[in-house]
C-alpha cells in the first residue's frame, strides 16, 4: 500500500516538465531501466554460460521469478498503468517489462535454448524421459515472447521443430523398412508414433503445432513409402484382403484416411482384387465346375455373387467407416464382372440344351431373373428372410447394364407363375418385389408387371360372378372350369392358338364367352390354350391316379376315352394343332417321367415320334405318389427374348432421339449421342454406332435433317 | 435472287419480330406480284397489311410497323417466281411444246425422247452435266423429267426469252459451276433428278456412275476410285440422299489418306464404313 501511495504522489505532483518530461514518464523510464539492468546483470549471467539440462532448468526458475516481479511491479506501479500507459505509443508495465525481458535475456539464449529443447524432445522421442515440465514452460516462454503473436514462436522455434522432426522420422523409417516383419510391423510402429507424436503435441507443444507436426510425419512416414506399403506382396492391400486380415486392413485405412492419393490408391486396389474374384465366379459357372446344371446352376452363381457383395459389405462397415471411395470401387468391379462384353474372356456361357455342340451365351440379367423366379415358386420362411434377399438381388439389379433384358425375362417368368399358381401369399411376393423394382427404376419399368398382378387380383372376383352366372341358368358345366383374363397389353405376346378342344371344353369356353360378352363391351376373347393346366384323373389297374398336366396334354388323353389307342396324324386332325406341338405332348406323356401312354408296337427304344405312330394307355403305370405333374417339354426361349428385345431396343433409341430433338430443336452430333446414351443408361447402354445407323434412318424418314451450313448440327423437322 | 424477310414491330416493345414462315410467304408473295394490300389471318385474329403505308392493321384497331429485309437465298439456284412478269415466252414455249411431242406420253412434261430433242436443239450434248445443270436452274421437280410450267416460269424469271439467249446461258452456268458454292448445290439437285422415280434412294451402279461423271474433275486428292470401288463391291445397299449430300463435304475435308477423320463428327455409317476399308490400304 504504502508504495502505490509513493507512486500516486509522484505521479501527481504537479510540477511544470523539466525539459519536457513529467514526473510519471520520468518514473516509467527509470522503473524500465532498473528492469533491464537487473535482467541484464543478474539474470543474463546466470543463464548465459549453462548449457543442456541446466539451461533448460536455469531459463525457467529465471522466467518464473521474472513472472513474479512483473506481478509486484504491476501491484505497485499500478497508477501508472492506470493513467499514463494508456497512451497509444506507451506500453503498458507487463508488455514493457517482457519486452525487457526478450531484448535481455532471451535474445541471447534464444538459439542455444532451442537446440536444447529439440534435443530433448529427441531424446524423449528414443524413449527417455525428460522433464516435462520444464520443458513445456521454456516452449511456452517462446510463445510468451511473441507477444500475442504466435511469430516469435513459429520463426524461432517450430520451423526448426518441425525440419528436426521430419529429418528423425526420415531415419527412423529407413530403419524400420529393414526390420524384418515387414509392412505388417511398419504400419504397426507407424500408428503407435503417431499416437505418441500427438500426446506429446498435446502435452508440452502449441495446439497449432500439433496439425503441422502430424502432417510431416505423415508425409515422411507414409507418403514417401506409400508405393511399398500399398503394393507389398505380403502386406499391401491386396495381401491384406486376400488373407482377410480385416484389423490390419483398417489399420492402413485409418492410417491413410487423410491422404487423398493413398486412398484412393487403395480403393483402386480393392476394386481389382473384387473384380478378379467376381470374375472366377463368371469361369466357374461357365466351366460348370460345381457340375451343376440349369437352375441349380444359375442359383449357385448369384448366390455367390450376392455372398461376394455381403462379406464386402461388412468389411466396409466394420472396418473401412463405409467410405465413399470403396463402395464406389465395389460397384465399378462389380459393372465390370457381372456385364461381360462379347469378346471378354469371363463371358458367361452355358452347354446349349437341345442336345446340340457348345455354349451359348447367357446374360446375367437372365440369371439374376431365373434365381429370382426360383424364390418365388418356393416359400419362404419369413418375410423378413425373403425380404432380406430380395433386397440383395435388387442391389445385384442395379449393377446390370441390361436392365430392359431382364425386364423381358422377368416379365416372361412372371407370367409363368402367376398362372401356374394363385395363392395370396405369393401374390404378396411378387408385389413387394415390383415396389422394390419400382423405386429403383421408376413406374415405367414396372406398369406391366403391375398390370398382371392386377389381372390376376381381379380374376377371382370374375370367377364368382361367373359361377353366379351359370347358376342362374342352371348350367352344370362337365368339367371344373376356372378362366383367367389376360388384359393383351401387359402380359408378354403369346402365339395364337389353333386347338380344337374336346367338346366337353368347348362348352365351358362358349359358356364363359357369353358371360364375359354380358358383363364387358367391344373386347374380343381369344383363347390361349397352350398357357392352360388341368388335372385329369384315371383310375389305371395299378390304382386311380391324379394328373396335373397341361392343356394339351389333357387334350390328347381325353382322345384315348373315344378309342383305345390313338395314332399321332389322328390326333393333330383332330385337335388343330401343328405336328410340332403334338410330337412334343406325345413325347413327354410318353417317354417323361411318368409314361401314363406307351407305344402300341411295343418298341421301347424308338424315342422319335412320326406321324404314323400310334399309342395306347400304358396299363402297367405305376407312380409312388397319387397326385403328381407331368412336365411338359418347354422350348428354349431365350434366343426369342434376346431378340425381341434387341428390336425393342431399336425404337427404344429411336424414340429418345426424337424426344432429345424435340425439346431441343438444334444439336450438334455428338451432343446428340452424348444425351441418347445418358437419358438411356438406367435401361441399356446403347452402342454408339447403332444410335448413328438410327440418326441416319429418321433422316431418310424425315424426322430430322442435317443444318446446311454446318453439317454436324442436327435439326428437329416437324 | 433475292427474296424478302418480313419482320413486324411489336407495339408495346418496339422490338422487331420476325414474322413466321407461312406469313412470311403470303406477304412475300403479295408483295412481288405488286400488289397494294392483303389480308391475312395470323392465329385467330386477322390482319390487313398496307404495303404502300408499310404497315399491317389489326381487325380491333391499331396498326403495327412492318419492314422487309432482302436477303440472299442460300441456295444459288432458287427461283424468283415473280420477276420480270412482262416477258414474251413465245418461243420458249414453241421449243417446249416440240420436245413435248417427242416425249410419248399423255401428261404434259418432256421425258425420254424429249430430251434428247431439246439437246439436239440446244446443241449441248446428252452425256456432259449440260442436260442436268438446265434441268437445275429449272429446279425440276421430277427425276428426268421437265414440265411446263417449271420451265417457263424459271425462263422467264431469268429473263430467257430465246434459245439464242438459252444456249449462251447453258455456257455461263458451266463456267459458274466452278464456284464451290454453286457446285455443291448442283451436287445436290443432281441426287433428286437423277434418282429413280419414286425412290428415295439411288440405286449403286446409277450413284457410281453419275459420281464418275461429275466428280472426277473436282476431287482433288480424294481417292474417288476407292470410293466407287467400296460402294460397288462391299457396301451393296443403295444410297440415301443424306449419303450422297454427305459425299461433297466428306471430300472437301478429308486428307488424303484419310487420316483426319474422326467417327464422333456425326458422318453416315457409310463413310466410317469406307475409310475403316479404305485406310489400310491408302497406308500401303
Amino acid at each position: 500500500m504504502y508504495a502505490y501511495t509513493v507512486v500516486y504522489n509522484v505521479c501527481t505532483k504537479h510540477q511544470s516538465a523539466k525539459n519536457g518530461v513529467t514526473c510519471a514518464q520520468e518514473l516509467y523510464r527509470r522503473l524500465k531501466e532498473m528492469i533491464e539492468n537487473h535482467l541484464r546483470e543478474s539474470v543474463t549471467d546466470k543463464v548465459i554460460h549453462k548449457t543442456g539440462d541446466a539451461l533448460l532448468q536455469e531459463v525457467h526458475k529465471e522466467w518464473k521469478t521474472h513472472g513474479l516481479i512483473v506481478k509486484w511491479a504491476r501491484f505497485m506501479f499500478r497508477y501508472l498503468d492506470d493513467y499514463y500507459t494508456k497512451s497509444p505509443q506507451i506500453d503498458n508495465l507487463s508488455t514493457m517489462m517482457l519486452k525487457g525481458f526478450e531484448r535481455a535475456v532471451f535474445q541471447r539464449i534464444k538459439t542455444s535454448l532451442r537446440n536444447v529443447i529439440l534435443t530433448n524432445i529427441e531424446s524423449e522421442r528414443d524413449g527417455n524421459t525428460i522433464d516435462r515440465e520444464v520443458l513445456r514452460s521454456a516452449i511456452w516462454l517462446f510463445i510468451d515472447m511473441g507477444m500475442e503473436t504466435t511469430e516469435v514462436y513459429n520463426q524461432d522455434f517450430e520451423k526448426e521443430f518441425i525440419k528436426q522432426s521430419r529429418e528423425y522420422y526420415q531415419r527412423e523409417a529407413q530403419q524400420w523398412q529393414m526390420e524384418p516383419g515387414g509392412q505388417y510391423t511398419y504400419l504397426k510402429k507407424v500408428e503407435q508414433k503417431n499416437m505418441e507424436e500427438a500426446r506429446r503435441a498435446d502435452s508440452y507443444l502449441a495446439p497449432t503445432t500439433k496439425g503441422t507436426l502430424l502432417k510431416a510425419i505423415e508425409q515422411e512416414l507414409l507418403v514417401t513409402h506409400m508405393d511399398k506399403c500399398l503394393e507389398d506382396a505380403d502386406a499391401g492391400t491386396e495381401a491384406l484382403l486376400n488373407n482377410e486380415r480385416n484389423d490390419e486392413l483398417g489399420r492402413m485405412y485409418r492410417l491413410f484416411k487423410n491422404n487423398g492419393p493413398g486412398l484412393e490408391r487403395m480403393a483402386d486396389i480393392v476394386r481389382k482384387v473384387i473384380e478378379r474374384e467376381g470374375k472366377q465366379i463368371n469361369s466357374k459357372f461357365s466351366s460348370g465346375g460345381t457340375g451343376e446344371t440349369g437352375e441349380a446352376a444359375s442359383t449357385t452363381y448369384i448366390k455367390s455373387c450376392l455372398t461376394l457383395h455381403d462379406k464386402y459389405s461388412q468389411l466396409f462397415s466394420t472396418y473401412l467407416e463405409n467410405n465413399e471411395q470403396f463402395l464406389k470401387a465395389r460397384k465399378t468391379a462389380y459393372e465390370v464382372f457381372v456385364n461381360p462384353q462379347q469378346g471378354d474372356a469371363w463371358v458367361l456361357k452355358q452347354k446349349t440344351k437341345g442336345g446340340k455342340e457348345g455354349m451359348d451365351v447367357i446374360t446375367t440379367s437372365e440369371l439374376l431373373s431365373t434365381f429370382i423366379d426360383g424364390i418365388m415358386k418356393k416359400e419362404m420362411e419369413s418375410e423378413e428372410a425373403l425380404d432380406n434377399i430380395l433386397d440383395k438381388c435388387v442391389t445385384l439389379f442395379t449393377y446390370i447394364h441390361d436392365k430392359d433384358l431382364f425386364q423381358q425375362f422377368y416379365m416372361k417368368q412372371m407370367s409363368r407363375r402367376l398362372m401356374h399358381n394363385k395363392n395370396q401369399h405369393l401374390l404378396d411376393q411378387e408385389r413387394t418385389q415390383i415396389s422394390k423394382l419400382k423405386m429403383k427404376m421408376g413406374s415405367a419399368y414396372t406398369s406391366k408387371l403391375e398390370g398382371m398382378l392386377a389381372d390376376q387380383g381381379v380374376a377371382d372376383n370374375q370367377n364368382k360372378h361367373f359361377k353366379e352366372y351359370l347358376a342362374d341358368f342352371e348350367v352344370k358345366l362337365p368339367i371344373d372350369f376356372t378362366p383367367l383374363v389376360l388384359t393383351t397389353g401387359f402380359w408378354p405376346a403369346f402365339k395364337h392358338d389353333t386347338l380344337a378342344p374336346p367338346t366337353g371344353m368347348n362348352n365351358c369356353l362358349s359358356w364363359f364367352e357369353k358371360f364375359y360378352e354380358k358383363t364387358t363391351q367391344s373386347r374380343k376373347l381369344t383363347w390361349i390354350h397352350s398357357l392352360g393346366h388341368a388335372s385329369v384323373v384315371r383310375k389305371f389297374p395299378k390304382g386311380p391316379r391324379e394328373m396335373s398336366v397341361t392343356t394339351y396334354q389333357a387334350c390328347i388323353l381325353v382322345l384315348f376315352n373315344e378309342t383305345g389307342s390313338v395314332v399321332a396324324k389322328q390326333a393333330q386332325e383332330t385337335l388343330k394343332l401343328p405336328f410340332e406341338e403334338i410330337k412334343r405332348t406325345f413325347h413327354s406323356l410318353a417317354y417323361g417321367k411318368f409314361p401314363v401312354i406307351k407305344r402300341a408296337d411295343g418298341n421301347k427304344a424308338l424315342k422319335q415320334v412320326k406321324e404314323g405312330d400310334e399309342f395306347i394307355i400304358n396299363d402297367d403305370f405305376h407312380a409312388n405318389q397319387r397326385k403328381f405333374k407331368i412336365p411338359a417339354v418347354v422350348k428354349q426361349e431365350r434366343e426369342q427374348i434376346v431378340d425381341t428385345n434387341q428390336e425393342q431396343r431399336l425404337h427404344v433409341i429411336e424414340a429418345c432421339i426424337v424426344r432429345i430433338m424435340k425439346s431441343r430443336r438444334v444439336l450438334s452430333h455428338s451432343d446428340l449421342i452424348a444425351e441418347t446414351i445418358q437419358q438411356l443408361s438406367n435401361l441399356f447402354s446403347p452402342e454408339v454406332r447403332v444410335i448413328k445407323k438410327r440418326i441416319e434412318d429418321l433422316i431418310q424418314r424425315q424426322y430430322l435433317e442435317r443444318d446446311e451450313a454446318d453439317r454436324k448440327q442436327y435439326r428437329y423437322l416437324a | 435472287m433475292p427474296r424478302g424477310r418480313w419482320f413486324i414491330q411489336d407495339p408495346r416493345s418496339c422490338k422487331w419480330v420476325q414474322a413466321d414462315d407461312t406469313v412470311n410467304n403470303l406477304m412475300e408473295s403479295a408483295f412481288k406480284l405488286q400488289k397494294s394490300t392483303i389480308d391475312i389471318t395470323i392465329g385467330i385474329n386477322e390482319y390487313r397489311v398496307d404495303f404502300v403505308k408499310r404497315r399491317m392493321y389489326g381487325s380491333s384497331g391499331g396498326s403495327r410497323l412492318i419492314r422487309r429485309d432482302e436477303v440472299q437465298a442460300s441456295n444459288p439456284y432458287e427461283l424468283d417466281e415473280y420477276a420480270n412478269p412482262k416477258l414474251n415466252m413465245k418461243e420458249i414455249e414453241n421449243l417446249y411444246n416440240k420436245c413435248k411431242a417427242a416425249s410419248d406420253t399423255e401428261e404434259d412434261l418432256i421425258q425420254g425422247e424429249g430430251l434428247m430433242t431439246l439437246c439436239s436443239e440446244l446443241s449441248i450434248s446428252i452425256d456432259d452435266v449440260s442436260l442436268l445443270l438446265l434441268a437445275c436452274r429449272i429446279q425440276a421437280a421430277e427425276p428426268f423429267k421437265i414440265g411446263r410450267t417449271e420451265m417457263i416460269v424459271a425462263l422467264r424469271s431469268l429473263g430467257i426469252d430465246s434459245v439464242k439467249k438459252l444456249k449462251s446461258a447453258i455456257t455461263q452456268w458451266k463456267n459458274e459451276l466452278s464456284n464451290d458454292r454453286s457446285f455443291k448445290y448442283f451436287y445436290w439437285f443432281a441426287f433428286d433428278w437423277t434418282r429413280e422415280e419414286n425412290s428415295r434412294v439411288m440405286q449403286n451402279e446409277a450413284a457410281i456412275e453419275s459420281w464418275k461423271t461429275l466428280l472426277s474433275t473436282r476431287c482433288g486428292k480424294f481417292p474417288l476410285d476407292l470410293w466407287c470401288e467400296f460402294v460397288s463391291s462391299q457396301y451393296k445397299k443403295a444410297i440415301s440422299k443424306d449419303a450422297w449430300k454427305s459425299l461433297w463435304d466428306f471430300m472437301q475435308t478429308s486428307a488424303p489418306d484419310l487420316s483426319n477423320y474422326s467417327e464422333d463428327e456425326g458422318w453416315p455409317v457409310l463413310m466410317d464404313e469406307f475409310v475403316e476399308w479404305a485406310q489400310p490400304k491408302l497406308r500401303s
